[in-house]
């Protein structure tokens, strides 16, 4: 279990339009050939019930998508020796 | 006196590149030139002042062309889109994300360990590279060198320097520093799932260190003898752990600077230099000439 500070969003349509906007607004891709793509990534809380989508927050995302919200998302315990 | 091409191609000849030395690398990623031959770059980075990218090469000397990635970054930061695979069998690097893609320039200046420029990781926001093609078989044997600085020194943490197949199912190989000893204290290990080799001893965080593994036999790596793990070129005393083989990993990728790319487990804090696979076992000797080689470039003990 972590807490992230960041968006939730229920569907994943509604993630990639997030990340759109963020690419919009900081002018990504350059050129289409370039290799950066996107200025940020989303994630699937696949172990989550119910499932979602999010955006782990930065401060450049902040004039983009506003105030960030804390939440919960599982995560596998990696293992330790 | 130069009185014809050859001449002229013998002077800027550099001697003693590492993939020179000892080829057949499966994969080289570095911020020095590595063979001769190699005709590419080293780097493409983004500049985040209008986020151009530009490839960046080698000096005549075979160091990192800082005056063309000062020029390029200046007074802004730079960011690693791909780490140009040095070996010719193209496992190049990438990061399409610019929020994932590691650091190499801060407000004009380069980022240095040691005098020597290095790619900055940070766990938070779970930097890394890719390369599609994964570069270990797990099968026979395999040898890897890699100069790497742990910046991290929380308990119970764990930062790879280059993984394959981590997936939220927690099975990959990750080739890594932990923190499960003590939060200033590190171990060196490799990763199956719930099993693997790690040192015994403990290494400094927050230090420059050059780490060598040799799996002799992947199905048998953690058996007593059959797997190296040296720090600064001394053979360490290994603990081995769990009771799983390395297997059908192989359709997963490679990870510098993450174990799962997805849910940021196994994000790297520190800073990666150079990383050099092998899929074959080295000899004692072109062992101990490759970190030879290494530490003279890069100084680290």
């Amino acid at each position: 279990m972590a807490f992230i500070n960041g968006y939730k969003y229920t569907t994943e349509s509604e993630a990639i339009a997030a990340q759109t906007q963020c690419d919009a607004f900081y002018g990504i891709p350059k050129i289409p050939t370039d290799i950066t793509q996107h200025w940020i990534d989303y994630n699937f809380a696949e172990l989550n019930e119910p499932q979602f989508w999010y955006i782990t927050f930065d401060e450049s995302l902040t004039p983009i998508l506003g105030e960030p919200s804390e939440f919960e998302v599982i995560t596998p315990e990696f293992p330790m020796q | 006196m130069i009185t014809s091409y050859s001449n002229i191609i013998s002077v800027t000849t550099l001697p003693g590149l590492l993939l020179d030395l000892y080829p057949s690398a499966a994969a080289a990623y570095s911020l020095r030139k590595l063979r001769a031959a190699y005709t590419g770059s080293a780097l493409r980075v983004r500049r985040s002042s209008d986020n151009t990218e530009q490839n960046i090469g080698f000096d005549i000397l075979g160091n990192l062309d800082t005056s063309a990635l000062t020029t390029f970054c200046s007074g802004t930061d730079g960011f690693v889109t791909t780490w140009y695979d040095q070996s010719g069998n193209s496992n190049n690097a990438t990061q399409a994300t610019a929020s994932k893609q590691p650091q190499i320039v801060n407000s004009g200046i380069i980022i240095n360990v040691n005098s020597k420029p290095c790619l900055q990781f940070t766990n938070s926001s779970n930097q890394f590279l890719t390369n599609l093609t994964p570069i270990f078989t797990f099968t026979g044997s395999s040898t890897l060198f890699h100069t790497s600085r742990n910046r991290n020194t929380s308990l119970n943490q764990y930062g790879s320097i280059i993984s394959q197949g981590g997936t939220g199912s927690q099975n990959g190989l990750g080739i890594q520093w932990q923190q499960f000893y003590s939060a200033s204290t590190q171990a060196c290990t490799d990763l199956y799932g719930i099993s693997g080799i790690s040192t015994s001893s403990t290494q400094s965080s927050n230090t420059q260190y050059l780490a060598t593994f040799q799996w002799t036999d992947w199905s048998t790596h953690r058996t007593n003898g059959n797997s190296i793990i040296a720090i600064n070129g001394v053979n360490q005393s290994l603990s081995t752990y769990g009771v799983l083989n390395p297997a059908n990993l192989l359709a997963n990728p490679n990870r510098i600077g993450s174990f799962d790319g997805t849910s940021g487990g196994g994000s790297f804090l520190g800073d990666i230099q150079e990383i050099v696979i092998y899929t074959n076992v080295l000899s004692g000797t072109n062992i101990d000439g490759a970190e030879s080689n290494i530490n003279s470039y890069y100084g680290i003990y």
